[in-house]
C-alpha cells in the first residue's frame, strides 16, 4: 500500500496532467490536484490494490464534476465593459504553426466541448482508462460512455477543421 | 436516402471508436471490419475518427508548475496538506455555529422590535391627565412636562 507522499510523488505528474487536461488552465490544475490529494489522503486506507492510476482518474474526476456543480450553482457575473480584460488573446499565426501553438489549440477545441462529452474523451485519450472503467467513474452504462466519447471526437474534429488544424 | 446522409449516419456510428480503442467483442470487430473493406464511406468514418483520436493522444504530457508537486510533498508541506484538511472542517464547524447564531439572532428581532414599536405613548389617557392637571391647578404649561417624558419613552 503506497504512503500518500509516494502516491503524490509517483503519480503527481499523471494527476496534473488530466487536471489539465480536464480544465484548461494552469490554476484551475492546480487547485483540482490538490482537492484531489486531499481525497486520496483520506480515502487511501480503503484503497485497493489494482489500478492506482485509474482510481486516481476517478478522484479527479469527481473533484472536476464538483468543482463544476459548485460553478453551476455560483450567480454569474456580467462581463465587464471591456473584454479584453476576460477574453485570452488570440494565438498569432505565427504561434499556431508550432507544436506548441497547435497543442494550445488542441486544448482549447477540447475546453469547448461540453464536459460530458470532454471528461469521456479525456479519461480515454488522456488517461487512458477502459469504457468499463470509466462507465463505473461516472455511473453510467458503458453504451453512453461509448456514444458520448464518439461524439466528442465528432464535435472535437468539427472545432479542429473550423480552426483549420484538422482538413 | 442520398450518399451524404448514409455518410453522416455512418459517422455516428459509436461503434467506430469502439474499434479504435478495442473495446469490440471480435463478432462486431469482424463485422465492422467487413464494412471498412467493402466501403469507402466506413473507411473514411473510421480515418476521420481515427484522425482526431490520434491528435489528442499525441498531446504531450503536460508538466505541473516547477516546483508544484515537491512543494505538496515536502515534509512541512505534507502536514499544511493535512492543516488545509483540518481548517476546513473547522471553516464547515464554525460555519454551522454561525448560522445557528444567525437564526437566533433573527428570530430575537422578529419578537423583539414589533413589542418596542407598539410602544407609544398612551395619548389619549395623557391629554386626559392633562386637562385635569390644569383644571386643578390652572397652569397648562407645568402639566406638559409628564407627557413629553411619554413620548420619548415611546420612541
Amino acid at each position: 500500500m503506497p504512503t500518500w507522499e509516494e502516491v503524490a510523488r509517483d503519480h503527481g505528474r499523471f494527476l496534473y496532467n488530466v487536471a489539465y487536461r480536464l480544465t484548461g488552465n494552469v490554476e484551475d490544475a492546480r487547485d483540482l490536484v490538490q482537492e484531489s490529494l486531499l481525497r486520496v489522503r483520506r480515502g487511501l486506507a480503503t484503497y485497493e490494490p489494482g489500478s492506482l492510476e485509474g482510481w486516481l482518474a476517478r478522484i479527479v474526476t469527481n473533484v472536476f464534476l464538483d468543482e463544476m456543480r459548485k460553478k453551476q450553482r455560483r450567480p454569474v457575473h456580467a462581463l465587464p465593459e471591456n473584454p479584453d480584460l476576460v477574453l485570452p488573446p488570440s494565438i498569432a499565426a505565427d504561434k499556431a504553426s508550432d507544436a506548441a501553438g497547435l497543442s494550445t489549440e488542441i486544448q482549447e477545441a477540447i475546453n469547448s466541448l461540453p464536459e460530458e462529452f470532454r471528461i469521456p474523451l479525456v479519461l480515454c485519450d488522456v488517461a487512458d482508462q477502459s469504457y468499463e472503467h470509466i462507465a463505473t467513474t461516472l455511473g453510467v452504462p458503458i453504451g453512453t460512455v461509448r456514444s458520448r466519447l464518439h461524439r466528442g471526437r465528432k464535435l472535437l474534429r468539427a472545432e479542429l477543421s473550423t480552426r483549420g488544424v484538422l482538413a | 436516402m442520398n450518399d451524404d446522409q448514409t455518410s453522416d449516419s455512418i459517422a455516428d456510428d459509436a461503434r467506430i471508436s469502439a474499434w479504435l480503442d478495442g473495446e469490440l467483442d471480435p463478432p462486431a470487430r469482424a463485422e465492422l471490419e467487413a464494412r471498412f473493406a467493402a466501403e469507402p464511406a466506413w473507411s473514411r468514418a473510421r480515418d476521420e475518427t481515427a484522425s482526431v483520436r490520434d491528435l489528442v493522444r499525441a498531446l504531450e504530457v503536460v508538466e505541473p508548475p516547477a516546483g508544484f508537486l515537491e512543494s505538496l510533498v515536502a515534509p512541512d508541506v505534507g502536514a499544511s496538506v493535512v492543516d488545509i484538511d483540518s481548517a476546513r472542517r473547522r471553516t464547515r464547524r464554525s460555519t454551522g455555529v454561525m448560522t445557528i447564531l444567525a437564526v437566533a439572532a433573527a428570530l430575537l428581532i422578529a419578537v423583539v422590535v414589533p413589542d418596542l414599536t407598539r410602544a407609544k405613548p398612551a395619548l389619549a389617557t395623557d391629554v386626559r391627565l392633562h386637562q385635569a392637571g390644569v383644571a386643578a391647578s390652572g397652569d397648562p404649561v407645568s402639566g406638559l412636562a409628564p407627557l413629553g417624558a411619554s413620548m420619548r419613552l415611546g420612541r
